[in-house]
């Protein structure tokens, strides 16, 4: 569900397609990324999932008028249907990528601080108008429904995660039953990226924020928005917790 | 920085302004100073001096809080104002108790004016030793020198009093391969930023990188594991909320016994095992009052294995007709030990070296990286190994392998802890510290590979 998801997006797609972080200016504290230079044009997720960088967006909490180098907030392509096109960038390090021009990116938490490259708002775009929640669910045999958040955890490169959430419904045969607990998931980032096979329609798109996202050193906070529709996921390791 | 004097005077202002019959101020003023390096460069040098001053009122329990910047005399009095327009809209606070009167708040921490006082010019030569160090062997450096000073003043209508001022520092490096093929990293905080060892942590973060190239996968599991101190701070510091008084006497914590009850005084963890929070101690700076304004003082929270004590705020204690414990930290019960990370696992003489050579067959982990609660009863936790992890065999180091997602409560790994090395204090990535021994510890659960360098 989106009030899940957001943070499975923020942690797995948001983080890894900085371009600090995938240069090693990060690598004391927040960590480097799975995804490098060479990864452009690469496929890294299914052909569901088409994410953007959206710093315009009104009642996002990553908007803005203009980033911290005074460049015009914009929205671009970070993958476009599972394939990796555009690192999140600053006008210090666009051009170590051969990029023109900076997506405009760069902030500071506060006026004390020293701005450097922050993530915008990150969106999983939503998929076709005929996709239902129902429809997804009913093409599942044996899975599990999450929503909210729970437990988060990802490595320094964002390969391996372990994500929970604060409610869980089995589904069995294609229908959602009760509730069950206890639940988490750990994957693989371009494992599980590439096992999604459906979002549901615009019409389930929801938005959501969040307010301590941590990086830098000493640690700077950011406040951002994610947003996206249910989602299915194939195959994904589900484990019983304390 | 505030004087002692210039702290009280501004207290006493703020207090002057306010006509609830409660009235609390803090009065702060903090400096940090940092150079940050990466890919074998500098790449932010700061200083940064701020100040703050905090109010709190409160008329028929009903509480209310407000914070400036700006110290002028309007912007105090606009503080002020929020803060009692704030109360009258706040509903009452039920376990609200009344002001502390006048405490006498013991020394905790003697002031190192040259750690106070560091800038650039200290920090860069420790820049440069690590690089150089770095560049010799064809690795990347990255990592971050930074002092803090902080003052604090708390001050109440009553005549209570309080002065604080302490200073920090720390260096911390991570050293990489130049393909990205393997890690290392190395770290130290010092209340004396003379201590800090640049030299050292620059050879031990690059040696951890040189040998744990080339990471071998192995089978995920359960395994014997040797924690360095930091890491075995990274999980052992996590166990502080369950000693709540509150949240144990009303079920919430692993000390608390099904239908009532705690396990205090249960011997739950081996002889060896002693937890202590320790205000006083040279090593790491701590606050001489808890979050109750009550003055700290040294307890044991577990003696030779034994659950020793429990944290009770002032709420909880009156309520309950105990004492309230002078690590007791937190308001409302929930605090855990609080006192400002001052906790220490008491440690042994025996060397990092003659723990591994105890273990047959098991890891050596490094440190820890985001490492989230995934139960707040049990304390288990989840996070991942980071920056060397090697297999153990016959005693010795034979292989190093990937990282690793571990699944463990701190209380299990104290229960499974089979020997305790020398105690230092560290400082973990996400800024947690303590004075920790290495340890091992048997049936540490790894799930799960991580693919991470």
């Amino acid at each position: 569900m989106p009030n899940h998801l957001m943070l499975t997006i923020h942690e797995s797609v948001a983080h890894p397609t900085e371009l600090d972080r995938a240069l090693g200016y990060e690598a004391n504290y927040a960590g480097t990324s799975y995804i490098t230079p060479a990864t452009i044009g690469k496929r890294i997720a299914s052909e569901h999932c088409t994410f953007v960088g959206d710093r315009t967006s009104p009642r996002a909490l990553g908007t803005v008028g203009y980033d911290d180098e005074g460049v015009k907030a914009s929205t671009f392509t970070i993958i476009d249907k599972g394939i990796f096109r555009n690192f999140q960038t600053t006008r210090e390090q666009a051009h170590l990528v051969g990029d023109k021009e900076s997506h405009g990116c760069s902030q500071a938490d506060s006026w004390a601080t020293v701005p450097f490259q922050r993530m915008p708002n990150v969106y999983l775009k939503a998929g076709s108008s005929d996709t239902t929640l129902e429809s997804l669910i009913a093409g599942i045999d044996d899975g599990v429904l999450i929503d909210g958040r729970g437990s988060y955890s990802i490595d320094q490169q964002r390969y391996n995660f372990q994500f929970g959430g604060d409610a869980f419904w089995e589904i069995k045969g294609g229908k959602k039953l009760g509730m069950i607990s206890k639940v988490a998931y750990q994957g693989r980032t371009p494992d599980f990226w590439q096992s999604c096979d459906g979002t549901a329609g615009p019409s389930y798109w929801r938005q959501y924020g969040t307010t301590g996202d941590a990086k830098g050193e000493p640690t700077q906070i950011n406040s951002i928005s994610h947003g996206c529709s249910p989602t299915r996921f194939r195959q994904i390791n589900v484990l019983v917790t304390d | 920085m505030f004087t002692r004097d210039e702290a009280q005077k501004i207290a006493q202002k703020v207090i002057g302004y306010s006509t609830f019959p409660e009235c609390q101020v803090s009065v702060t003023a903090s400096g940090q100073a940092y150079t940050r390096f990466a890919n074998n460069g500098i790449t932010t040098a700061s200083l940064g001096l701020r100040q703050n001053v905090s109010v709190t009122v409160t008329r028929d329990a009903k509480t209310g809080s407000y914070a400036a910047d700006d110290l002028d005399d309007a912007s105090l009095r606009a503080a002020v104002k929020k803060a009692e327009e704030l109360a009258n809209l706040a509903p009452p606070n039920s376990e609200r108790l009344a002001a502390l009167g006048p405490q006498q708040y013991p020394r905790t921490f003697d002031l190192d004016e040259r750690t106070a006082k560091a800038r650039a010019p200290e920090m860069i030569p420790h820049v440069k030793t690590i690089i150089d160090i770095a560049l010799k062997q064809k690795l990347v450096a990255a990592g971050l020198i930074e002092r803090t000073h902080r003052v604090t003043a708390v001050a109440n209508k009553t005549g209570l009093f309080g002065f604080h001022e302490a200073a920090d520092s720390q260096l911390t490096t991570t050293v990489r391969m130049a393909d990205g093929s393997s890690s290392g990293w190395a770290g130290q905080p010092s209340t004396r930023i003379a201590e800090l060892d640049s030299a050292k942590l620059g050879a031990v973060a690059s040696e951890k990188c040189a040998q744990w190239k080339n990471a071998q996968r192995i089978d995920p599991g359960n395994y014997t594991v040797v924690l360095e101190p930091t890491a075995a701070a990274d999980i052992v510091r996590l166990i502080e909320s369950g000693f709540s008084g509150r949240n144990t006497e009303e079920g919430r914590t692993f000390l608390s016994k099904r239908g009532g009850g705690t396990m205090l005084g249960e011997k739950l963890f081996p002889e060896f095992i002693t937890l202590r929070s320790d205000p006083f101690d040279p090593r790491q700076p701590s606050s001489p009052w808890t979050g109750d304004l009550l003055p700290a003082k040294a307890i044991t929270w577990i003696d030779k294995g034994v659950t020793a004590n429990l944290a009770y705020d002032r709420y909880w204690a009156t309520k309950t007709g105990k004492q309230p414990t002078p690590g007791g930290g937190g308001r409302g019960g929930g605090g855990g030990f609080g006192g400002g990370g001052s906790l220490q696992l008491d440690g042994t003489e025996t060397p990092l070296e003659s723990l591994i050579a105890g273990v047959e067959r098991g890891l050596l982990i490094t440190h820890f990286w985001y490492i989230r609660g995934v139960n707040p009863q049990t304390l288990q936790q989840t996070g991942l190994t980071r920056d060397g992890v090697f297999l153990i065999e016959n005693g010795k180091i034979t292989t190093p392998v990937l990282n690793f997602r571990f699944l463990e409560s701190p209380v299990r790994l104290l229960k499974n802890t089979t020997k305790v090395g020398q105690a230092i204090r560290v400082r973990g990535l996400e800024g947690g510290m303590m004075i920790a021994p290495a340890l091992v510890a048997t049936d540490f659960p790894l799930p799960s590979i991580s693919d991470a360098i």
